[in-house]
């Protein structure tokens, strides 16, 4: 019998996932208040990095928006400062800030957060500010293996 | 002062440095400049012929004025954070502007400067004075603030036919050594003169402050072959420029002159 031969196929590139890296996430289309959709199989690894640049300004910006279960922001400043940083929402006057300075030496500082949160940032000069997002991998398993086990709970007594 | 004026941005920007480094021929004793970057060391360049700088940043316990200033020189920098004030608050009073970092020359330069008994026919020459600052944006490693030493070397005298003078800067130079041999086959004259401006508040002449001149080395002619040395040290005295006289009934005559100037003793 001869072997059967499939029609060729037109070949169709993957969707592009758009790409994080170097570009912060846009508070505007985040959605903090999103359900939460933890996978206990595949924890995410994604590792983003990029140099963010302040301008002289008396606003504060979102620098990121965890859009991730757990994750790890790193932030280290390259220049003479001062920046701001924090989660709250109006970090002026940077000097006397009510978030953290940055310290000038370089020496970094990190944040955990959860899912929705943001990190805020301001500065009065221009400044360069490395960025590194790191996942939690075993914080993300450990988290959707407490959602489980709660969730069988509530189901096993939630019946008649 | 050149234009467009350094921006203390650029380094930030477009290199990726952790200093600015402010390096510029000055024109007058009035150039200043702005920073708007945070420093955390300011110390005076490799490269500087000017010895002394002031470095002046908002102040908010200094009032009225709220401006502060250090002065620094070849042998000290200033270390600290001394922030920008670029947004907002934080205004140099009474003029209002944003209390950005200034840095200027405290040594004096006069460009109008003339030797005493220059006249009609004479020319004169000026290697106006470089100011070279550097901000460091952190601490740096080590804190030498030292300058280079400076070096001169002409071959060949000015064209001109009359009195010939050459100024250079020698700001906080405590060691210099003057070495002069006429190569060319006619007498020619040379002469140094130790010079220390003032800021002249106008004319009359009379009635206004004149630079101070010092002779060094007299004036002399020498015939082909000869020559002239001298070690200037700081027990002669310290001076803002050195003035140059090189005279000869030819022009550009042949000549072998080494200027050598260093912050240091021998």
């Amino acid at each position: 019998m001869p072997p059967t031969m499939k029609p060729l196929q037109p070949f169709r590139m993957p969707p592009k996932a758009p790409s994080k890296i170097g570009v912060p996430p846009d508070p505007s289309t985040t959605n903090p208040g999103q359900a939460t959709s933890i996978s206990l199989n595949q924890p995410d690894t994604l590792v983003q990095s990029f140099t963010y640049v302040t301008t002289a300004s008396v606003e504060t910006q979102v620098l990121y928006t965890a859009d991730r279960p757990w994750v790890q922001v790193t932030l280290a400043l390259e220049t003479g400062g001062p920046v701001a940083v924090g989660v709250q929402s109006t970090l002026q006057p940077v000097s006397n800030s009510p978030g953290i300075l940055l310290p000038n030496s370089g020496e970094p500082r990190t944040f955990w957060i959860a899912k929705g949160n943001k990190i805020y940032i301001s500065s009065t000069s221009v400044n360069r500010v490395t960025v590194v997002i790191s996942p939690l991998p075993w914080l993300q398993q450990l988290t959707a293996l407490l959602t489980a086990v709660f969730q069988t709970v509530q189901a096993l007594l939630s019946k008649p | 002062m050149g234009y467009p004026q350094p921006n203390s941005n650029n380094p930030v920007l477009q290199q990726s440095l952790d200093f600015f480094r402010l390096k510029t021929i000055i024109a007058s004793s009035g150039d200043m400049y702005e920073t708007e970057q945070t420093s955390q060391f300011v110390a005076i360049g490799p490269d500087s012929d000017i010895a002394r700088a002031n470095v002046a940043y908002y102040d908010p316990n200094n009032g009225p004025s709220f401006l502060s200033t250090a002065e620094i020189s070849n042998r000290r920098g200033m270390n600290g954070s001394l922030y920008s004030q670029n947004v907002g608050g934080g205004l140099y009073q009474p003029s209002g502007r944003q209390g950005r970092t200034l840095l200027y020359p405290v040594d004096i330069w006069d460009p109008n400067y003339l030797p005493t008994g220059f006249s009609g026919g004479d020319t004169i020459f000026r290697y106006n004075p470089i100011f070279d600052i550097i901000q460091y944006f952190r601490q740096p490693p080590s804190f030498e603030t030292a300058r280079s030493d400076r070096l001169y070397t002409l071959q060949t005298g000015p064209a001109g036919r009359g009195n010939n003078w050459l100024i250079f800067p020698c700001y906080g130079r405590s060691w210099m050594m003057i070495q002069f041999t006429n190569q060319w086959v006619d007498p020619t004259t040379f002469e140094v003169r130790g010079v220390n401006f003032t800021i002249e508040t106008g004319s009359p002449a009379l009635l206004s402050p004149q630079d101070q001149e010092t002779s060094l080395i007299a004036s002399a002619s020498y015939n082909q072959g000869l020559g002239v040395s001298k070690v200037i040290n700081s027990s002669v005295g310290e001076f803002d420029a050195l003035a140059v006289n090189i005279t000869t009934t030819v022009g550009a005559p042949i000549i072998a002159l080494k200027i050598l100037m260093s912050d240091y003793g021998r």
